[in-house]
């Protein structure tokens, strides 16, 4: 805008022409007769470079400095008003020679004329509409206008000059009929004199046939379009007077009684709008009417179509009420421009119902006009009007905000108010929780952890958001990583893309991420927590280095760790779950426990039993050994086994007496103490270990050879665990049954500990294991659902040595509980009599319970390995990506290439694509995509193929192994075969034979080829036909060998399974099979 | 309440699938357009779905075309049985036959099926006949994938040989053409004295 405008003539048409050919022409419009354009929203963001700067909101609501910054973007704020107050309005138009604009105005006829001066190099003075004397004047020279004399651009010379090309000494395409320096002369004549009028102008230099050349002398061209309001306004402005249109406007009603809208007087501008609903009886679209009054004279009135069909008259006024504010945006700031002052308001009038009028809630009122009109004229700021009324058309009222918990204030001078919490759009934000941040274009919303938030003095919110990463945005970095379904990476390392600063408004909402790091800092989580999550993560991307990293330092960017792990169950919104648990179980502990000296010892435990589980929590030596027994009994045997240590079998001996004395104890008391406990067991079993590595070793060769690296595992974790307290505790047992769900590879875990133990048993020939304590191996397997939930349980259930009701809770709790588990817990009891019973023995007893349980757990396992399990709909199955997903080709051909896709054989003709993925599931307890390859001609009609695409490579590569190792046998059916994939094809694989084309007569036909039909039937009586017919001997010949070689194949098949198929497997498979038809 | 739904998709899956017809030996040029067109000749077509391809040993282009009515695709069917159909090319014909469940690979779940799956023991006696039933089915993979690798061969040594006789019938036919054109025939006529049709 602030740019000097070319001189545009009508006598160098062509020019503009060819400016408009330009590739360059940006259809810039002087800034006076611009068309009243909401300027488009801008968002005010960074930007990085590795990623997004900050997104915006998602609604489309937008927020009021959005729409209109301070004042109209149509005025530039540097120009002061007074510079161009003195100066009448210009009208032009760019015209051919035919051209007249006659405008009424008073009485007189003011006739614009737009002639082409011939070679004239009229120095008139520039003809003003205002100036009555140029009016008359028959050579009014209204072509002098240019558009760019907006007074703007004179101000300083530089412009001027530029904008000046052909004058410039020197310039090429200075023509022969002036010199240079009489140019340059008239380029100095060309400025406005100390009053600001000009008094020279330069459209004649045009007119004498220089030519400006785009580039040297302007860069921009103007299309000088005006609009009928500027022409009308421009007149009211200028001299008053009787306007042809009255003002009392009537606009049509649908009901047919006409409606006068009462213009209201004293205002400077005033709109109304209206309109008639379903007014169109053809396609129902109604009128939308709006009049906007300048000094009480209307300046600008449509009366159209609306675009589309709307449902209610409310809604067809939703949409007349904007077309009036855009108008009054537009007409205020061309207002602005011409009188300099900025009209404070507008008012608008808007027939809304009522009910929407109160809900405006300005301290405005409503007029009541007309037949029942409700005029609402509240004198707001109509864009805050506006946009109210968009919101409302938007039904999207509640996006209220609401600070909540303070945190403290910050900033030099504390102006910076911080906060923890807040309600936004209906949603309750805390720090650290993950959002989406919408970003306008962009598929798919960002994620990011809010790692602060405040409020400036400006009222406006911000928040710091810690950025995650979506695999596909880092791809290129990803390289050959694998990752998880729906695994995102956290931003670490520093700089940019690490996190951004945002307006609060920019959230779109909440998200559900979760951590499943494997770090022992990391509260674990249930897998209904884990199915609940829609992201996870658990690996980082420094965003310096562009690596990811597997390890979290206490730190990462700015961020403390314990920020980026999940909260602990204690930090969630139910504060204290752990103790609500506790207190369920109060009565079993007193029930169970008598009680003597125990207090003493349960202070200290208290005091370091804190709730929240520090994880510091971890060494507490002297409280270690104490109490250390309650745990024997529950923890992995094979290790307690080895520790003979007398001071641990004191602490056992001293633990019995504990657990059977405990009376009076609070319970309360009692279980956190047990709590505690846990942990020193812990720690004294890895010192253990670490001492007698050999004794350990032993063990482990006695045990199966995969059980051997299995049980490693188990013990590697160990050390981590001792870290935590009672929540970690908890926690890893959490960990554990993900293992079994995740890896059932590591399946055994659980099972070795129990095999070891049963070595170890039978050699002390102590006791013959019959009753689990495994429960969570056990239990992890059958209900895996519920592991989180159950496993603490029967956790503490050891610990109390309370099994009967706690295990009985947990059945209840979990339906899924099966008879195993009843049967443990049956044992436990009795063994609790026997506990009772005999004091010297109770020692033992609790010590070989475990031994036991574990052992028979090791059956179970064995046991229920083989059994048949029944695929049903596997947990997530519903759970789709909600942000959609690539073509199953593109999937297919990642796959192929990263090696990831199985080609499974054997399965039923009758089986879907969901169905297999069901059966992976139940099988491998893995994620997949499947697909049953559709039967053609030349496939077998037994058995079908189908492809499924895991996760990752490792996970195929197990499947594979799995599959070709053992056999997954299907119900009345074959066993499971899988391949891996086979090449996939590629377009340039596809080969077709047998269509002939003559090369020239190709070529002569190739335009008519794609209009013309392109399949016929072939007459008996040419060549094609006879060729056909060999054809049509080769497909007989063809499908003869398919049906053969499948038919064989089946042979080969049935034989086989028929003398593989026992009796007792056969009546069984069809007892199931029929239990399962009952169903 | 969720069962008749599924029951009643299923049934309306089963008529879908009679009322389409599996045509395949079609080009890779073929588009849904084309086949469209090709076949609203015999009646109406409602849809058109590719059976999609991925690997080399399945690498038949096929085609599910489902028609307004049973009646149509059976007749359709009986048509292109009986004579030779030419879909963007020649000489070979397409071939049209009744479509069958399969060959639908979005095909509704059957409500009461229920699947059940065990992992052998291999401690079981029949561990080494289920090994071999495994072993066969790869065994009979390779054979399909050898038997597609026949045809295809098979296919290729048709086209080549066809090609030659349509180069060598073209040869003639031009020469024919030739001689009528540049004025030998009537040459050639006048000079044994033989009448020369028109033509």
């Amino acid at each position: 805008m602030s740019r000097a405008p070319t001189i545009l003539r009508s006598k160098s048409l062509h020019t503009i022409e060819n400016s408009f050919r330009n590739p360059h022409f940006s259809g810039f419009y002087p800034s006076f007769l611009s068309s009243p354009v909401i300027p488009p929203r801008r968002s005010h963001r960074r930007s990085s470079s590795l990623r997004r700067s900050s997104p915006c909101r998602r609604s489309d609501v937008p927020s009021p400095s959005a729409i209109i910054p301070a004042g109209s973007r149509l005025l530039p704020q540097s120009f002061p008003p007074s510079a161009y107050q003195n100066y009448p309005i210009q009208i032009g138009l760019i015209a051919n020679d035919k051209n007249r604009v006659l405008v009424q105005k008073g009485k007189d006829e003011v006739e614009f004329t737009f002639q082409v001066p011939e070679e004239s190099a009229s120095h008139n003075q520039n003809s003003r509409p205002t100036s009555p004397d140029n009016h008359n004047s028959p050579d009014q020279n209204v072509e002098d206008y240019d558009e760019g004399r907006s007074h703007l651009d004179y101000s300083s010379p530089e412009t001027r000059v530029k904008g000046r090309g052909p004058i410039l000494p020197g310039s090429p395409i200075i023509s022969n009929n002036s010199d240079p320096e009489h140019a340059l002369e008239e380029t100095h004549d060309d400025t406005p004199d100390a009053k600001g009028s000009i008094t020279r102008h330069k459209a004649w230099l045009v007119a004498k046939g220089y030519i400006q050349q785009y580039g040297v002398d302007y860069e921009e061209v103007f299309g000088p379009v005006a609009r009928l309001e500027t022409l009308i306004l421009g007149l009211e402005e200028c001299n008053p007077t009787k306007f042809p249109v009255e003002p009392e406007l009537k606009l049509a009603k649908v009901d047919g009684s006409d409606s006068y809208y009462q213009r209201k007087g004293g205002e400077n501008l005033l709109g109304y709008s209206d309109n008639s609903y379903s007014v169109d009886h053809d396609d129902g679209k109604g009128t939308t009417g709006v009049i906007l009054y300048f000094n009480g004279r209307p300046v600008t009135w449509l009366s159209q179509k609306q675009p589309t069909v709307v449902l209610s008259s409310c809604e067809a006024e939703f949409m007349a009420a904007p077309s009036a504010a855009c108008q009054a945006i537009w007409l205020r700031g061309l207002i602005a421009e011409i009188t300099g002052k900025e009209e404070e308001q507008v008012l608008i009038g808007y027939d809304f119902w009522p009910a929407f009028a109160k809900k405006v809630n300005t301290e405005q009122q409503l007029t009541t006009i007309t037949n029942g009109l409700v005029l609402l004229t509240s004198i707001i700021n109509f864009v805050e009007l506006w946009v109210l009324c968009m919101e409302k058309v938007n039904e999207d009222g509640s996006l209220d905000f609401k600070w909540l918990k303070k945190k403290g204030v910050g900033g030099k001078n504390k102006e910076v108010q911080f906060y923890e919490s807040f309600i936004y759009d209906g949603v309750e934000y805390m720090l650290y929780d993950c959002v989406y941040m919408y970003k306008e274009g962009l598929p798919q919303p960002y994620i990011g952890k809010l790692t602060k938030i405040w409020e400036r003095v400006d009222k406006s919110k911000k928040v710091k958001v810690h950025w995650f990463f979506r695999p596909e945005e880092i791809s290129k970095w990803l390289g050959e990583t694998k990752t998880l379904e729906n695994e995102i990476f956290f931003a670490s390392g520093g700089g940019h893309g690490l996190a951004n600063v945002n307006p609060l408004e920019a959230i779109a909402g909440p998200c559900n991420v979760v951590c499943i790091s494997k770090d022992c800092r990391n509260p674990q989580l249930s897998d209904e927590e884990l199915k609940e999550a829609e992201f996870l993560f658990y690996r980082t991307f420094d965003v310096q280095s562009c690596t990811i990293l597997d390890k979290m330092d206490d730190k990462v960017g700015e961020l403390e760790i314990n920020y980026i792990f999940n909260r602990k169950k204690g930090e969630k919104n139910i504060p204290f779950h752990g103790t609500i648990d506790i207190k369920d179980e109060n009565p079993n502990t007193i029930n169970a426990s008598e009680t003597q000296k125990i207090i003493t010892e349960i202070i200290p435990n208290i005091l370091k039993e804190d709730p929240k589980g520090d994880p510091q929590d971890n060494g507490i030596p002297n409280l270690l050994k104490r109490n250390m027994e309650s745990d024997m009994s529950n923890d992995q045997p094979s290790k307690k086994i080895k520790s003979v240590d007398k001071c641990v079998e004191s602490g056992v001996v001293r633990g019995s007496e504990k657990m059977t004395d405990m009376l009076s104890v609070k319970s309360k008391v009692d279980k956190d103490e047990m709590k505690v406990s846990i942990v020193p067991v812990e720690k004294v079993e890895n010192r253990k270990r670490d001492k007698t590595p050999t004794g350990f070793d032993k063990l482990h060769d006695q045990t199966l050879k995969k059980v051997k690296s299995d049980d490693k595992k188990t013990t590697e974790e160990k050390p981590i665990q001792l870290k935590a307290a009672q929540d970690y505790e908890k926690s890893k047992v959490d960990r554990k049954s993900k293992q079994e769900v995740k890896l059932p590879a590591d399946s055994n875990t659980l099972k070795t500990s129990g095999i070891s133990v049963t070595n170890e048993n039978e050699k002390n020939g102590k006791i013959s294991g019959k009753v689990t304590d495994d429960l969570e191996g056990k239990k992890l397997k059958k209900t895996k659902e519920d592991a989180s939930f159950k496993v603490p349980d029967s956790k503490k259930i050891c610990i109390n040595t309370n099994e009967k009701k706690l295990v009985a809770n947990s059945a209840l709790s979990t339906e899924k509980v099966k008879s195993g588990i009843l049967d443990s817990h049956g044992n436990t009891n009795n063994m609790e009599v026997e506990k009772k019973e005999s004091g010297e023995k109770k020692n033992e007893l609790s010590m070989n319970k475990s031994f036991k349980l574990s052992a028979l757990s090791t059956d179970k396992d064995k046991k229920n390995k083989y059994d048949v399990f029944v695929v049903t709909q596997r947990p997530n199955a519903e759970r789709s990506s909600w942000f959609g997903q690539l073509p199953w080709e593109d999937r297919l051909k990642s796959a192929y290439y990263h090696e990831t896709a199985i080609l499974l054989h054997n399965l039923k003709p009758d089986f879907t694509s969901g169905e297999v993925e069901d059966i992976i599931w139940h099988a491998f307890k893995e994620n997949c995509d499947a697909k049953i390859l559709p039967r053609t001609a030349v496939s077998s009609p037994h058995y079908v193929q189908a492809l499924i695409v895991l996760k990752t490579k490792e996970a195929a590569q197990r499947i594979l192994t799995k599959l070709d190792e053992e056999c997954l046998m299907i119900l009345n059916g074959r066993p499971l075969v899988g391949t891996p994939c086979p090449s996939i094809l590629t377009k340039k694989d596809y080969s077709f034979f047998g269509h002939l084309a003559i090369d020239k007569a190709r070529f002569q036909n190739q335009r008519e080829d794609e209009a013309v039909f392109t399949s016929h039937f072939s007459q008996p009586n040419t060549i094609e036909y006879d060729m056909a017919m060999e054809w049509r001997v080769q497909q007989l010949r063809s499908e003869k060998c398919w049906a053969k070689l499948h038919k064989n194949k089946e042979i080969r098949q049935e034989q086989v399974a028929e003398r593989s198929r026992p009796a007792s497997i056969t009546s069984k498979l069809q007892e199931i099979q029929s239990e399962m038809d009952c169903n | 309440m969720e069962e008749p739904s599924a029951d009643e998709i299923y049934a309306a899956f089963e008529e879908k699938v009679k009322r389409t017809i599996y045509i395949d030996n079609l080009s890779h040029q073929v588009t849904e357009t084309v086949l469209k067109n090709a076949l609203n000749q015999f009646g109406n077509v409602t849809k058109v779905q590719f059976i999609p391809t991925f690997f080399t040993p399945c690498n038949v282009y096929a085609a599910l075309v489902e028609m307004e009515s049973v009646k149509q695709a059976e007749e359709i069917i009986q048509d292109m049985g009986d004579s030779t159909l030419m879909i963007s090319g020649m000489p070979r014909p397409v071939r049209a036959q009744k479509a069958k469940m399969e060959m639908f690979d979005d095909r509704p779940k059957k409500h009461h099926k229920k699947i059940a799956c065990y992992w052998m023991d291999p401690s079981h006696q029949n561990f080494d006949a289920v090994n071999k039933i495994k072993n066969l089915t790869k065994k009979h993979a390779a054979e399909v994938a050898y038997l597609m690798e026949l045809q295809l061969a098979e296919e290729e040594m048709l086209h080549n040989q066809q090609s030659e006789t349509l180069k060598a019938n073209f040869k003639k036919y031009e020469l024919i053409d030739g001689v009528q054109t540049d004025g030998t025939l009537k040459h050639l006529a006048a000079r044994y004295g033989t009448q020369l049709d028109d033509y």
